[in-house]
Formats: structure tokens, sequence, C-alpha cells
């Protein structure tokens, strides 16, 4: 206790200094928390993007589909596939879609473009194709119902009700075909790549253009109850649909880019971490040592009337201890009152940064998780204790002999 | 000169402290000059890049092709339009290009394909397509004897409808002037592999694209290449100038969604490094403050001996500016070499990313004084920014108060 007592009144003789060094490591703290709840914030935004706009958490297709959209690669037993995926408890919803690329005219231009052919109602609690409509309506059910991304449609100078003819060719025969539909609703995804270039149709009429029959579908697009699941490559799903004629990969897999900033994110915090603390560490080691060379003549005095090496080290790192908590408080309520802000506020005035499509600018909310204000003050201290060893250590060696001739 | 020695003997007075700053200065300038090196080179290799696949530094076009690409949306005149940049020195090359999507067949299969007519001998000069081809050669723009043109496809496209080199190609679009276009084309080379930008697109000679689409001697882009890589800009202006009916647009507006991208990351990427500079510089603010104040009774005794209180401040701005230029030094020697062999070496990324529409796959470092000399400069500058607080309070101090104290 007495210990403890030295320690805190130690620390505040000279007031300034420990301001400004609990400055630097709560101000550490409070930037690796802000950073790690923005990159939170961004992981989250990047996966609903992937995952939650048409992507799914994971998809399914004929082995080698997926390496040229080629129309002809098919899967054949669609209702046998939607049997097993009805009977997997685990799964939240999934929904079976004909895709082929297509010239896609207007009356004024000509473009290439994705055609998509969806069950509507199906699509509604697997994709946001539903909620992306910005004017207009949803698919119906109707024949030459057609919807279509907003710049798509500037592109072509297209706009409610207009015509679209599609031309593609058949799965099966390879003949060119040509479809007429009007348009029922604007999408507005905010990824360029499906405002750009995207169409959707009721799946029936897809299938009737490129003359596949009801049992032939080229994705069937699953989402799990928990995403864990999804990630999981021993899970049941994943078990029975890879094989010789299907493969079913999950959100990880198709979208490389992505899990590869994923792995990124996880070391980024920790070497953000490193760098702020190393700085940090230098300061504090610099802090101490002047607080050491100050109370030299102390330290010579305490030591010449027995007080033995091991209890200075002890009140240098109950000093260095206290040090710590006291930048951990502060530090946590910084990194609290700037998370708070980004949880509602976005990034404020930073620009924007496209990346794999998805615009990343002031929708990245700031994310709050129990490691910021656990692991990382926990980290802290361990390593402010770590950086007062050597100081302490020099200050256990101290000769009184030599330190009591010093004045100070 | 006495201000200079002085302060190099006040530095070394307290050797530990020094090193121990010494060493969180260079650190820091050492992390500044990687960060900037990797953010520049790999921009920079990026820029180089695009500029060379496609978009050149400059592009020209109607109207707002650029954004709402129309078929009907033509330059004219590209062949007085290229003796003019032909006679412009600031010009190495430049390409003639028409575009149209269409649908490619073969006897068996149909895909969709994007159609691309080249200026051949223009392009060569002006993009890597000659670089890009895997299999066949490089097509020149006469009729074989059977009168057919020669065709550059993509590996997508040969994938998609089995067809390899020497095969017919039948495209199918629709002309400027509304017509069906259709012909017959033979494929003499491939580009690219299955997973390139290209692997959908046909090359064609531009002659072929302009018979095939209808548009005889009218095209839809010129993309020029520069000598100077930071002219597009300037040059861009000039060349607008002088064809207002035109827009003429730099790399910068062609590629706006990466250029912006790119803008954003290197702010927040300054935004960081002037935050780890600010942690630095606290704990350079302590260590001179410290300083100042275990000399209190010293500089007590230097102005009741005549010493002007500004020579005190300068003395300790002279210190805190010493001490941070050796910790350059030492920083600038540790990073030379390293940022040459992260500039002649780099890395590939495990995964390529897509930043604004490019895809980034390979991480380099750049040597260049932008990328040495900016951190250096601010740190010099906060150097001597924090050096004044401690300075004044040094030269403040009272003889009398000062020479009593311990």
């Amino acid at each position: 206790m007495l210990t403890i007592k030295l320690a805190f009144r130690n620390l505040f003789r000279n007031t300034r200094r420990t301001v400004l060094t609990a400055m630097l490591i709560s101000l550490s703290l409070a930037a690796l928390i802000s950073v790690d709840g923005v990159m939170r914030g961004m992981l989250t935004l990047l996966v609903d993007n992937v995952t939650g706009t048409i992507g799914g958490d994971a998809q399914i297709h004929r082995v080698g589909y997926r390496e040229n959209l080629d129309v002809d690669l098919f899967m054949e037993n669609a209702a046998e596939i939607e049997r097993t995926l009805q009977r997997d408890t685990s799964l939240k919803s999934y929904s079976p879609r004909v895709i082929s690329g297509a010239m896609i005219s207007s009356s004024y231009n000509v473009a290439a473009g994705l055609l998509y052919g969806i069950d509507a109602e199906r699509e509604r609690s697997t994709s946001k194709v539903a909620q992306a409509v910005l004017r207009g309506e949803y698919l119906a059910g109707g024949d030459n119902e057609l919807l279509i991304g907003h710049s798509l449609a500037e592109l072509l100078e297209v706009d409610l009700g207009d015509r679209i003819v599609l031309t593609l060719s058949e799965a099966t025969t390879g003949e060119l075909a040509q479809a007429l539909f009007r348009i029922s609703g604007i999408l507005n995804f905010g990824m360029r790549e499906l405002d750009d270039n995207f169409v959707f149709i009721n799946i029936s009429a897809a299938r009737k253009t490129l003359a596949m029959t009801d049992q032939q579908t080229h994705e069937f697009v699953l989402t799990f109850l928990n995403l864990e699941d999804a990630e999981n490559p021993e899970h049941g799903i994943f078990q029975q649909f890879n094989n010789t004629e299907t493969e079913a990969l999950s959100w990880l897999d198709l979208n490389k880019e992505i899990s590869f900033i994923i792995e990124i994110m996880a070391y980024s915090s920790l070497m953000i971490g490193a760098v702020l603390f190393l700085l940090a560490s230098l300061g504090v080691i610099n802090s101490i040592f002047m607080s050491i060379y100050e109370r030299i003549y102390e330290f010579g005095v305490i030591k010449a009337i027995g007080t033995r090496p091991s209890e200075i080290v002890r009140l240098i790192l109950w000093e260095a201890l206290l040090l710590a908590l006291i930048s951990c408080v502060i530090g946590m309520l910084l990194g609290f009152a700037v998370g708070s802000w980004t949880a509602t506020n976005g990034l404020g005035g930073l620009g924007e940064v496209e990346f794999s499509g998805i615009t990343l600018g002031n929708n990245i909310l700031g994310e709050f998780h129990i490691s910021q204000f656990t692991t990382f003050p926990f980290f802290t201290v361990l390593l402010t204790l770590a950086a007062a060893l050597y100081p302490a250590r020099f200050a256990a060696k101290i000769v009184p002999s030599e330190a009591l001739q010093r004045s100070l | 000169m006495l201000l200079l020695k002085l302060a190099f003997r006040n530095i070394f007075r307290q050797r530990r402290r020094s090193l121990l700053t010494a060493l969180s200065l260079g650190g820091g300038y050492i992390l500044c000059v990687f960060s900037f090196s990797l953010s520049e080179g790999s921009y920079n290799s990026a820029i180089s890049f695009f500029i060379l696949d496609h978009t050149g530094h400059i592009q020209i076009h109607q109207d707002d092709y650029l954004l709402r690409p129309k078929i009907h949306k033509i330059i004219d005149d590209p062949q007085g339009l290229s003796e003019l940049l032909d006679a412009n020195d600031e010009i190495i090359s430049h390409t003639l290009r028409v575009f149209a999507p269409a649908i490619a067949y073969s006897d068996t299969d149909n895909a969709p394909a994007r159609v691309i007519g080249v200026a051949l001998e223009r392009e060569r000069r002006t993009s890597t397509l000659a670089v890009k081809i895997s299999a066949g050669v490089y097509i020149d723009d006469t009729l074989d004897a059977e009168g057919y043109y020669s065709a550059m496809i993509g590996a997508g496209i040969a994938n998609s409808l089995n067809i390899g080199l020497d095969d017919e190609l039948i495209l199918i679009s629709q002309g400027a002037d509304g017509s069906i276009a259709n012909d017959i084309y033979i494929v003499r080379a491939i580009v690219g592999d299955r997973t390139s930008p290209d692997r959908a697109t046909v090359f064609l000679p531009l002659i072929a694209a302009q018979e095939f689409l209808s548009m005889v001697d009218s095209v839809h882009e010129i993309s020029i290449l520069l000598q100077d890589d930071g002219a597009a800009r300037s040059v861009a202006t000039s060349l607008q100038e002088q064809l207002p009916e035109l827009s003429v647009a730099p790399w910068q507006v062609v590629e706006s969604t990466f250029y912006q991208s790119m803008q954003t990351d290197k702010q927040g990427n300054v935004f960081f490094m002037g935050f780890i500079i600010f942690i630095v510089f606290i704990g350079v603010l302590n260590t001179v403050l410290m300083s100042v104040l275990e000399r209190t009774r010293e500089f007590g005794v230097l102005k009741a001996i005549g010493s002007r209180p500004f020579k005190i401040a300068l003395m300790i701005t002279c210190e805190t500016s010493l001490l941070a230029s050796l910790s350059l030094i030492a920083g600038l020697l540790v990073s030379v070499p390293f940022t040459a062999w992260f500039s002649a070496v780099g890395f590939e990324l495990a995964e390529p990313m897509n930043i604004g529409g490019i895809v980034m796959s390979h991480m380099t470092g750049e040597m260049s004084l932008y990328v040495f000399a900016t951190p250096l400069l601010l740190i010099i500058f906060f150097a001597i920014i924090i050096s004044i607080p401690a300075g004044i309070r040094a030269a403040r101090i009272s003889p009398t108060e000062a020479m009593r104290s311990h």
C-alpha cells in the first residue's frame, strides 16, 4: 500500500511531464480504438455489399460455369437441388437464377450487359433487388417486365415503360434469340458494376428466351441464418454440392479480393497498434528515465538506508502501472468519443474510395467492439509496464555512494 | 558557430535521453518515408500500366462520348486531327479507335463481345496491345486472298466460341446508320488470357471496323501518349483550346473514379502520417521541456553574466533542430537503401485489388525527392515549432530565482 501511495505521489511531482506522457499513451490508444472501429465499419460495409446485394452467402453452379459464364453450362436438376435446400435448416433463404450475357438495345443506343432471370418472390428474401428499386415497380411475374440499373438506363436513354430488346443466344441450341421487354423499374444498388451492366427479368421469361426448361438453372444463391456456416467448408451444403457436377462456394471463395482485404485488415490493426505503441513506448521510457534522474539522490538515500533493489523496481513499475491506467481511462474516453462520432457521422469530410466497385466513404460507420475496451487497454498496460522495466532496472542498480555525491 | 557547438554538447550531456528521442524521431521518419514510398510507387505503377494499356495520357472524343458512349458520337475528321497531333512536340504518339458492342459467332457458338477497331501501326506505338498477344501475330489491315480482314480476339471469346488461330469469326452488330452490321473475319491472334480485362474484346483493323459499322473516315476516340507524364492536364487544356468542338480529357478525367479514390487514399495516408508525427512530437516536447527544466540553474547563470533571452531561446531551438537533423540523417541512411530495394523489387499482392475500376496487383516503392523530402521538412518544421515554448520558458527564467533552485 505504501508503495502505491509513493508511486502516486511521485507521478504527480512533475505534473506537466506526467500529463504529456499520459497524452502520448492515451492518444495512441484512442487512435487505435478509432482506427479499429472504422475498419470494422468498412468490413461490415464490404461484406454487406458483397453478400447482401446480389451475391448471397454462398452460390451453387455447375462446375466450370464461373470461368466464363457459359450459358450452356447449366444445372439440369433444379427441383432436386431445391428439395435438398428446403430440407437444410441452417439456410435462411435460397433463390434460383438464370444468367446470360446479352446485347441490350433501346431505340437510341445499344450496350453489352448481363441478364439475370430471377424468382421474384424468393429473391425478395435473398438479395436486395427489390430494395434497390428507385422508381417504378418490382417484378410481379409478368413475361415482359424488366428492371434496369439507373446508369444503364441513362446510357440507353430510356425510362419507365420504354421498350428494351435483349439479343442473346439460346442456351441449348446456340441460336440467336431476341425478346422485347418494357421497363417496369429503375434500380440503384450503389455499386457501379450492377448499375452499369445489369438487367433483371422474371426467371420464367428468361428460361423461355434462352430456350431452357424449368428444371435448368445457372445459379442457386443461398443465404444462411448464421454467416459463420457459410464460411465453414465442412458444412453439409458444401460437402453435398461440391462434386464432379456442381460446385458450392462461400462468399469468401467467390470474392477473393474481399477476403484478401479482410486478411489485410486483421493484420493492419495489429501493425498500426505496434507502430503507435513502439513510438509511445520510447516516450514512456524517456519520461521514466527523466523522473529517475531527477530523483537519483533520493534513490541513493533509500538504498543507503536499506531499501532492496526489488522494492525500487516495484515502485517504478507501480508508477508505470498507475500512469498506464490513468492513460487508458483517458484513451478509452477519447476513443469512445471519436468512435461515437464516426458511428453516427461516418468519416466526415474525407473523400470516397471505390473498392471492388463498392464506394466507401461517408457510408463507413465506425463500430464498437468489446475488444477495443478490453484487449487494447490490457495490451497498453502491458506494453507500458514492459517499457518501464529498463528504467526500473537502471534505478535498482543505482550505487548509493555515487548517487549521494551528486547534488541533482 | 558557438551556439551550434553548445547545442551539440548539450545534446550529448544526456546520451540515453537523446538516443531515445532520436530513435522515435528517426523511426517516425522511416515510417513516413516507407508509407509515402509505397503509396506513390504503387499508384504510379498502376497509372503507368493503364496509361500504356489503353487510356493514354489524354483522350479526345466527340461531345460526352466518354460518359455516354453512342455509336453516332463520332470524330469526323480523324486525318486532319492526326496531322495536328503529329506536329505537336509534346506528343510521342496517338492512336485512333472505334468501339461497338456485338455478338460474336463461330460455327457452333455465340457470345457477346466488345469490338474495338484500332489504327494498327499507331496503336503499336501508343499502347501495349502488341505485347498482350498470347498466340498468333499482330495483324495488319490488308484483306486476305479470300477477301477477309484479320482479327485479334480475347481469350475468353476464343474459349466461349471454341475457336483458335485461322478460324472464322462472324460479328453481328448495329451500324452507325441503323443497319444490321455483319461480317466474317479470320482470327490471327489471341489476346491475353481468360482473366484479362480484354477477354471479351475483338480487335479489328480500323478500316475493317469502320466498314463494319458503316462509319467510314470517322472514329470514336483518339488516345494520346505524351513525352512528359506530368503534363497531361496542361497539354489537354491547350489541345482543348485548339479543338473547341471536341472534348479533350486528361487521364485524371478519363479514369476519374480511380483518380478520386487514389486522392482520398493518399489524403488518408497523409492524415495518418501527420498523427504519427504528432505522437512523436509529444515525446520530443517532453524531452525538450525536461532538458530546460533540469538546466534552470545553468540558464540563470547564463542570464546573470549577460546572455540575452533571445540567444537562450535560440540555443534551445538549435538543440532541438540539431537532434532532429541527426535523427533524420540516421533515418535517411536506413530508409534510402530500403526504399531503393523496395522500388526495384516490390511485391505481388496475393489477390489483385480493384481500386476505382483499376486492378492493382503489384506493390512497389518509389525513390523520389518528394518521398524523402516531405516527411523530412515536416519533422524539421515541427522540431522548430516545438522548441519555441521551451525556448520562451528558458528565456524568461529569472537569474535570482534560478540560481536559488537546485
